[in-house]
């Protein structure tokens, strides 16, 4: 299991090297150079090739690269070429917004599975078939659609909740004030909506599959009472799938979180990585894709411990 | 003659499906007394599944009903029980054992816990005490290591193994009655043996009547007293088991025996399987199911009504139009047949 670990983390070495590698190739593709826009309203072709040269921009790109990834082994993530100030402080001030919202998602998502579970106990009923096609349609609308529509209905006509920004300063991964708690509503349910119905579905289709399986029949068999039945022998099995489909669904959730960020206006790494992308900011850039690729990592392998956890059948082979 | 164990009077069990009713069993009657056996047998899709499992209203409702019939467990109506009182016959009163021993086993819970719950649920002991009988369970149905086996999970056993597993956890709070639903088609032909044994060992220290269904009539002749014939949810035939080998009165029974190998024939023997499907269940004629396939039919009476139970030996009775006489005769032709009367 330690050496499980210890491989996956050094996984997570390589998929950073190669998510950054990505990242440069495509800041240096993509028309716009920041030089230019740094060098303000009438920027003079010195003023131009002296910030390029400040910025070390004027290099070949593996240099460039090369330089990045020596002060990232240092644990410098650089300075930002926009405002000056060290990209490590951006990230600090910018991810308790964002893991706020991630966490509310997260804890969203899981309303997902008793949803499904008590869809599947009533299949064939009005309220099974009523929950299963809004789920269908819910799962269908994109995140950013759901954003403005909750900011219409919640904000401009019926007034009842903030539709843009954060609120009060926020310290830790938990709201630390009424209007922060308040202002996370509106995004945590644009991001998790959606995967609460999706998740409901998959709980849904997977505790249909287990209820009819032979051990559940043998587990009545033996006379136990329905909700042991349920809850002890269905439960477990019908969870498994689910929880992978959820260490997967992560991503969607991480880019969730990014345009949601930037629909509600709200500060956070998306947030950053969204403005700063329009400024050809690449250190900032690449500093937001490192923490949400680490945060994908860590989170599926966290799913993949936990499954081993629930699933012998993982657990006991090596 | 032993206490009579169960009951079983016009069962009738339906599955109400979208394309229509499936009747899967359809009136069947039989009677099981204590340290008796009584065989099921039929071939795939004929409803013995479905019969055993109504005795234990385990049938998946919807779409599965039981629509007509009583189920007397000792004189009480299950049929009329509560859903308590039915928990508490499952597993307690009446045991099975199913199919397919590879699925049979939640995956995900030690094998000695599964046994366990049994014994937890149905008698007053500790958990301390209910592994440890478990594990007695285990080495008495033949598991090696019993001790350290009941700690691991059914993936870690092979099929023989779990399905002794499953016949431990069968026999753990002593059932009266042990319903054995195939339980060896899905094992190597040298387990299947084994499993057999365990299975008659397990009764003759209980006491308890087994209901053994297979498709195997090698079995049956091996253990059963008496035998039931189905086809398409019915009970065509019935007897003791000498009665259905020597004196077999329906054209079912006769297909089916002509396509058990026998070991006292000198040639190899080209088996016969019976020939055409086995009947469709929601478009089942009104009459006898194996008419169409039978080939001795009589088009004006066999399709129409289902022909009443003739006594035609002792504790036999066959459900067929055509005459006693007329049947043994077209027995007698048949050529297996004549080498199998004494
Ligand atoms: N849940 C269900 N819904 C609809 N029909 C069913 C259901 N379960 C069983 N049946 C039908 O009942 C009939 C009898 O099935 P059953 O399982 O009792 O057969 P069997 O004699 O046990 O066959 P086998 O030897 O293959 O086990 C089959 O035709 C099957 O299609
Ligand atoms: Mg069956």
């Amino acid at each position: 299991m330690l050496t499980y670990i210890v491989r996956r983390l050094f996984q997570l070495i390589v998929v950073i090297f190669g998510v950054t590698i990505i990242t440069f190739v495509i800041m240096f593709l993509i028309p716009g150079d920041p030089a230019q826009l740094l060098a303000g309203k009438s920027p003079t072709p010195g003023k131009i090739a002296l910030i390029r040269s400040e910025l070390g921009l004027d290099k070949p790109l593996y240099v460039q690269y090369t330089r990045f990834v020596n002060r990232l082994a240092h644990g410098d993530f650089g300075t930002s070429y926009q405002t000056d100030r060290p990209v490590s402080a951006m990230l600090r001030e910018n991810i308790p917004y964002t893991a706020q919202l991630a966490l509310a998602a997260v804890l969203l998502e899981l309303i997902g599975i008793p949803l499904g579970i008590y869809s599947a106990l009533r299949q064939y009923t009005f309220w099974d078939s009523a929950y299963t096609t809004t789920a269908l349609i819910v799962w269908g609308i994109p995140v950013f659609v759901m954003g403005l529509f909750l900011q219409w209905l919640f904000g401009l006509k019926l007034n009842l909740l903030p539709v843009t920004g954060a609120g009060d300063l926020a310290f830790g991964i938990f709201p630390n004030s009424w209007d922060s708690f308040l202002h996370l509503i509106l995004p945590a349910i644009a991001i998790g909506l959606v995967e609460v119905a999706y998740i409901s579905y998959m709980q849904r289709a997977a505790m249909l599959e287990v209820i009819r399986s032979d051990y559940i029949r043998t587990a009545r068999a033996k006379g136990l009472s329905e909700r042991q039945v349920v809850f002890k022998h269905a439960f477990k099995n019908a969870v498994i799938p689910v929880m992978t489909i959820a260490g997967i669904d992560l991503g969607a959730l991480m880019g969730g979180a990014i345009i949601t960020e930037a629909v509600f206006s709200r500060p956070g790494v998306g947030q950053m990585i969204y403005s700063s992308i329009g400024a050809r900011d690449l250190p900032v850039v690449a500093a937001g894709v490192i923490f949400s690729t680490f945060v994908y990592v860590i989170a599926n392998l966290i799913v993949d411990l936990s499954y081993a956890w629930v699933d012998p059948r993982i657990r006991l082979e090596e | 003659m032993d206490e009579l164990l169960l009951d079983v009077q016009d069962l009738s069990t339906h599955f109400m499906t979208h394309a229509g009713v499936v009747k899967a069993v359809n009136g069947v009657s039989f009677t099981l007394h204590r340290n008796e056996t009584v065989g099921i047998v039929g071939e795939s899709g004929s409803g013995k599944t479905v019969a055993a499992l109504s005795l234990l209203r385990l049938v998946p409702d919807p779409p599965g009903k039981i629509v007509e019939g009583k189920i007397l467990l000792k004189g009480r109506d299950l049929r009329e029980v509560s859903n308590e009182e039915i928990r508490a016959v499952r597993g307690n009163d009446i045991a099975m054992i199913f199919q397919d021993p590879m699925t049979s086993l939640n995956p995900v819970f030690k094998v000695g816990m599964q046994i366990a719950e049994a014994i937890m649920l149905h008698q007053d002991k500790s958990r301390r005490d209910a592994w440890r009988i478990a594990a007695e369970l285990l080495a008495k149905v033949g598991i090696p290591d019993a001790e350290s086996r009941v700690n691991q999970y059914p993936f870690e056993f092979s099929g023989g193994m779990r399905q002794r597993a499953m016949i431990a956890m069968a026999i753990s709070c002593n059932p009266d009655i042990l319903i054995a639903d195939e339980p060896t088609t899905a094992l190597d032909v040298t387990i299947q043996a084994q499993i057999i044994d365990v299975v008659r060992e397990m009764q003759a220290q209980y006491n308890s009547g087994v209901i053994l269904i297979t498709h195997d009539l090698g079995v049956v002749a091996e253990i059963a007293d008496k035998v039931m014939v189905m086809y398409g949810g019915r009970t065509v035939e019935y007897g003791p088991i000498d009665e259905i080998f020597y004196n077999p009165h329906h054209p079912y029974t006769w297909g089916l025996l002509g396509s058990l190998p026998r070991l006292d024939l000198v040639e190899k023997e080209r088996l016969t399987p019976i020939k055409g499907q086995p009947p469709d269940l929601l478009m089942l004629p009104p009459g006898c199911p194996f008419s169409g396939r039978c080939g001795y039919e009589r088009p004006d009476e066999c399709p129409l009504t289902m022909p009443d139970t003739e006594i035609v030996g002792p504790e036999h009775g066959v459900r067929c139009w055509i005459p006693n006489d007329e049947r043994v005769s077209a027995r007698s032709a048949l050529p297996r047949f004549v080498a199998r009367s004494k």
